[in-house]
């Protein structure tokens, strides 16, 4: 099974800024964020644990520092709590969930973690006032894979030259969709396709989407933020 | 994409349990059916009564009767002794319990008649001396009459004429056919007219082998004869009497003796007696009603004693009353604890057999019976299925305590109902069943839940220590130490001392000593002699005081200030004002406080950053719809907008230049606790109105009313601010994304996307009006979704049931403002305005009058 987590790659690709690659056993690894054509920065951030099959996606915002801070505090704090779940404790932070396993409640717990952390970071820091981030995180226990996500990075499953989208994106575009108001269509090009209505850091207590699948060799699973989804189409 | 399931789901577990119980159900399996004949037995008590009826009388063949007469077996002339006493009372039946299968063995009646005998040889053989041996054989002859009890006791029975005697049968299946036909006086008493309504019914009914009768002599002068056999359950207690059995399994349906006591008092005759086949015994008008073996169920009146016993000594003494007996069933019997049978029944655990019998013929006799009817299987099934789905499906989405209740409630009223219905009706309903399905499938499920849930349970709570300590370490992890001492501090020292301990060491690093003195001084308040904090802390406190003050004023005011900060001689300006200091940090960048050299005023110059990954032509684009919106903006001249005096650009920022203000904004004023006098209220909102009215003829809509952008100034002013900028910036924004705060204000067809004019503004200043009025928001929602969802199709809670005071007019005013359709809204500012000044008029009216 090949895991990709791709970042803003847009379609001439200079400057790649890091390029992680890695196998663990029935696992290929790749990673690549790109700061593209436009930013002058890049305020995505990722991580992969391969000894717990876990992957880290967050795509910060809220001012050029402060973005970059809370995608960095999200990619670092999730594994610190996955990996601390993982040594001491059947405990889950937050409200568990009984329709998913132990492991997935863990995976929801580590993002409100890191979401009390940005949050009281920007309470306490006026620079850093404003200052969120998405974050989509997966973990692979064979043959299951457990998956998070709050904002509107995404992750997809490529089976059999099929797409899926696993998540649904917390946008008000999207919402829109949802209830019939718009088109997929008129989202993408609406006025205020950027604006999330759920995200780390905006409030003390965030509401993080779950979901299970089952995944099998020769599958691909791949995390993206916004930037590589406006740049490839779905097709 | 198949979801995995960690757990059993509830309805399978329940359905489980379900199809156990049904199943057990179906093949009747002996454990449940056991508990059952204990609640049968329990219901049976219910039916026992006082008073039975007097039709028949028990002659006891007890204790004391056998003390005065002799060791059992009597000879059998006392029982025709008795039988005549009996007779001559006028007794309508005598049912007669003892069997007599073979003839009386006397040694002296054998010796006599042998003696007669050789006698009579002699006698033959010397026939001149006949004569001499007549009166010999005479008396030889009275006294083997004397001794010939049977004939005794064949006499009586043919004088009464009335006596009923047993046979007993040998009970079960046997191959082959009887041995010899039987002698009239028995086949007399089969039963001969039958009902066939269905072949395979008569499989049902309890064959029988060989049968043990009375002698001959005895046959001869019965009435009639009925079988004493007893058809216990499995644990021996006697519920059913076997009406009939099938002699040999020929379809020959022999009949009980009780039937024959019942049938003989009733006169009778044979073509009286029709027996379905399938079930159900006709007596004469009377029907009893049986399963398809013909068993009925014995309904007890009584423990023992339920009829009068009359010792059969005192009978045959002549010592009974014989209104007694006169017209009755006189049943005789052995009640002896020793010699008689004694029968465990559910009322009592020893009966004697006469009173069984006793009891039989008084349900038929009244017909007082307990029955299965045809319907019970049929309703306990649907009972069955009716709680297994109940515990199936809606136990597990009711949660325990609900489901509890219904659950009992079920349970009584079926346990209630049962028993209703047995002990009024006799109905026998299977009670078990049910009330399993409903005490095992709520255990199950509940201690699923339980089980599973407990899993769970060790949930931490938000607030606790455990958290905290995360935090905390998550805090230093990321470098931001005073953070991770704050959560650090909410743990109780002994867990997190270690961590504590690393926290002092960072400062140290960091060169924050003072900071670090006072993280070992909190370990050391609990553990004073915890590493080396003891030698630390008088060091780091002796450093902290040597700081230099520009290190240690780091954090106040410097680095994080704003970019424009260079060094301490320049003066930082934008454009041609003076930055003197910043004034706070707005949703769309930094607001400063500036200086207009030329002019000498003091400005606030509101600076918007497009920091994020705009195209160079989207840029230019971008920031020539930012001076277009900034210079209709500032068209705007009016007493209740803030005036925009300058636009302009300066290293890569754009920037306001605006009236400053001194005040605070309406949100303020939306709590409750600190809400304007209504009066004021509505005053502002008229005034806000107005200034809405004019921009709208300006061609300029808002798009962003609500209390924060409106401001209170110290002078009693009401200012609208951020005139047409919220739509610029929501445009910048691009990849990265805005959090969005609550569309609280937000008009339907703003939240839909479609183009807004200036009646968007007007709801928006109607949801405003409603908090100020109220305390409370008119839409609000626990998810941004539901929130939506109900500004666009739900209609808003009146403002009274916040505030009771609220003036009609008022109300009208946020009613119409608040309509979904724009058509329905006020079209213009001003009507509203005028709207509002009319209520406000009336109130002056109202408190002056």
């Amino acid at each position: 099974m090949r895991l990709r987590i791709l970042q803003s790659e847009s379609a001439a690709a200079p400057q790649t800024r890091d390029v992680f690659a890695a196998s663990a056993p029935g696992l290929d690894v790749a990673a690549r964020t790109d700061v593209g054509r436009r930013r002058a920065n890049n305020e995505d951030n990722f991580s992969v644990v391969p000894e717990l099959g876990l992957f880290v996606l967050s795509d910060g915002m809220g001012g050029e520092a402060a973005g970059e801070l809370a995608s960095k505090i999200t990619v670092e704090e999730i594994p610190r709590h996955m990996k601390e779940a993982a040594r001491d404790g059947p405990a889950v932070m937050g409200e568990a969930n009984p329709q998913f396993s132990t492991l997935t409640n863990h995976l929801a717990g580590a993002i409100r973690r890191s979401n009390r952390v940005i949050w009281e970071a920007a309470q306490h820091h006026a620079s850093q006032r404003g200052m969120g981030a998405t974050v989509v995180a997966a973990v692979l226990r064979q043959p299951v894979l457990s998956v998070a996500h709050v904002g509107d990075s995404r992750i997809y499953l490529l089976r059999n030259g099929e797409l899926q989208q696993l998540t649904q994106d917390h946008s008000l575009v999207m919402e829109q969709v949802r209830r019939g108001l718009i088109t997929r269509e008129e989202a993408e090009h609406s006025d205020m396709a950027n604006i999330i209505i759920r995200a780390l850091g905006a409030e003390e207590t965030v509401k993080v989407d779950l979901d299970e699948v089952y995944v099998m060799p020769g599958d691909h699973v791949v995390l993206c933020s916004d930037g590589l989804t406006k740049m490839v189409p779905d097709g | 994409m198949k979801k995995p399931r960690a757990v059993i789901p509830d309805w399978l577990l329940g359905g489980v349990v379900t199809l156990l119980l049904l199943l057990a159900f179906a093949v009747s399996w002996w454990p449940l059916e056991s508990i059952e004949m204990k609640l049968y037995d329990l219901r049976a008590r219910l039916r026992t009564t006082d008073q039975v009826g007097n039709e028949i009388a028990i002659v006891a063949i007890d204790e004391e009767s056998v003390d005065r007469l002799g060791r059992w077996p009597w000879p059998r002339v006392r029982m025709a002794e008795a039988i005549d006493v009996i007779s001559e009372a006028g007794a309508k039946v005598i049912g007669l319990t003892i069997l007599f299968p073979d003839p009386e063995r006397s040694q002296g009646l054998d010796e006599i008649r042998a003696l007669k005998k050789s006698i009579e040889e002699t006698a033959q053989q010397n026939v001149k001396f006949a004569p001499l041996y007549a009166p010999i054989l005479q008396a030889l002859g009275d006294a083997e009459k004397k001794l010939d009890n049977d004939s005794k006791l064949s006499d009586s029975l043919a004088l009464s004429a009335n006596v009923v005697l047993p046979v007993y049968f040998e009970i079960g299946r046997v191959e082959g056919r009887p041995e010899g036909e039987l002698p009239p006086e028995i086949l007399r008493n089969f039963i001969t007219q039958v009902d066939n309504p269905s072949d395979k019914a008569a499989a049902q009914v309890l064959e029988t082998g060989a049968m043990k009768a009375p002698i001959e002599k005895l046959c001869k002068e019965t009435k009639a004869l009925g079988h004493l056999n007893l058809a216990p359950e499995r644990d021996g207690v006697y519920r059913n009497h076997l009406l009939l059995v099938d002699y040999y399994g020929q379809s020959q349906y022999f009949p009980s003796f009780s039937t024959q006591l019942v049938a003989t008092y009733w006169n009778l005759q044979p073509k009286d007696v029709r027996v379905r086949l399938g079930g159900g015994v006709q007596l004469g008008k009377v029907e009893i009603p049986t399963d398809a073996a013909f068993r009925m169920m014995v309904n007890y009146e009584g423990g023992m004693g339920t009829w009068r016993y009359y010792p059969i000594a005192d009978v045959i003494d002549h010592k009974v009353q014989p209104d007694a007996f006169k017209g009755k069933i006189v049943i005789i019997g052995l009640t002896h604890l020793g010699l008689g049978e004694q029968i465990t029944t559910p009322v009592a655990p020893r009966l004697p057999q006469p009173e069984v019998i006793a009891n039989v013929a008084e349900n038929i006799l009244h017909q007082r019976f307990i029955t299965r009817p045809p319907w019970a299987g049929k309703l306990e099934l649907a009972l069955l299925i009716l709680f297994g789905a109940f515990i199936s499906l809606a136990l597990p989405r009711l949660g325990a305590g609900k489901s509890a209740i219904i659950a009992a409630a079920l349970l009584v009223l079926v346990l209630a109902g049962g028993t209703y219905v047995f002990a009024a009706k006799g109905y026998w309903i299977k009670l078990l069943y049910p009330t399993l399905m409903l005490g095992l499938g709520y255990a199950a499920i509940i201690s699923k839940k339980y089980l599973i849930t407990e899993k769970h349970k060790e949930v931490l709570e938000v607030e606790s220590a455990e958290t905290n300590k995360m935090l905390g370490l998550s805090f230093q992890g990321q470098g931001m130490l005073d953070l991770a001492l704050e959560k650090f501090r909410r743990c109780p020292v002994d867990d997190v001392k270690e961590e504590l301990y690393n926290l002092g060491l960072d400062f140290e690093r960091k060169r924050q000593f003072s900071k670090a003195a006072s993280v070992y001084q909190h370990i050391a308040s609990k553990l004073p002699k915890f590493k080396d904090i003891a030698t630390r802390i008088p060091k780091l406190q002796a450093a902290g005081e040597t700081i230099i003050s520009g290190t240690a004023g780091l954090k106040r005011g410097g680095a994080e200030a704003t970019v424009l900060v260079e060094g301490a001689d320049l003066k930082p300006t934008l454009g041609r004002y003076e930055i003197i200091k910043e004034l706070g940090k707005g949703a769309m960048g930094t607001v400063f406080l500036g200086k207009d050299p030329k002019i000498n005023r003091m400005v606030a110059i509101k600076t918007l950053r497009f920091e994020d990954d705009v195209d160079p032509e989207d840029l230019k684009a971008l920031k020539e719809r930012f001076f277009r919106e900034a210079e209709s903006a500032g068209r705007l001249s009016h007493p209740n907008i803030v005036t925009i005096f300058d636009t302009g650009e300066d290293q890569d920022m754009c920037y306001i230049a605006m009236e400053l203000l001194d005040g605070r904004d309406l949100k303020d004023w939306t709590t409750k606790e600190n809400l304007f006098p209504m009066k004021t209220a509505v005053e502002h909102m008229a005034t806000v109105a107005e200034a809405l009215d004019y921009a709208h003829q300006q061609a300029i809509v808002h798009r962003d009313i609500k209390p924060a952008n409106i401001m209170l100034l110290k002078s009693g002013v009401v200012k609208v601010t951020d005139f047409g900028i919220a739509r610029i910036t929501t445009s910048s924004r691009t990849a990265t994304g805005t959090v969005m705060g609550t569309p609280s204000y937000m008009s339907p067809e703003q939240l839909a996307g479609k183009k807004v004019d200036g009646r968007s503004d007007l709801f928006s200043l109607g949801v405003t009006l409603y908090e100020l009025l109220a305390g409370e928001k008119p839409f609000t929602g626990e998810s941004i979704a539901t929130l939506m969802f109900k500004i666009a199709n739900e209609r808003h809670e009146s403002p009274r049931q916040y505030n009771a005071g609220i003036p009609e007019e008022v109300i009208q005013v946020i009613d119409k403002s608040l309509a979904k359709n724009p058509d329905e809204r006020y079209q213009k500012g001003k009507e509203m305005a005028a709207d509002l000044k009319a209520a406000l008029a009336q109130m002056e009216r109202s408190a002056t009058a």
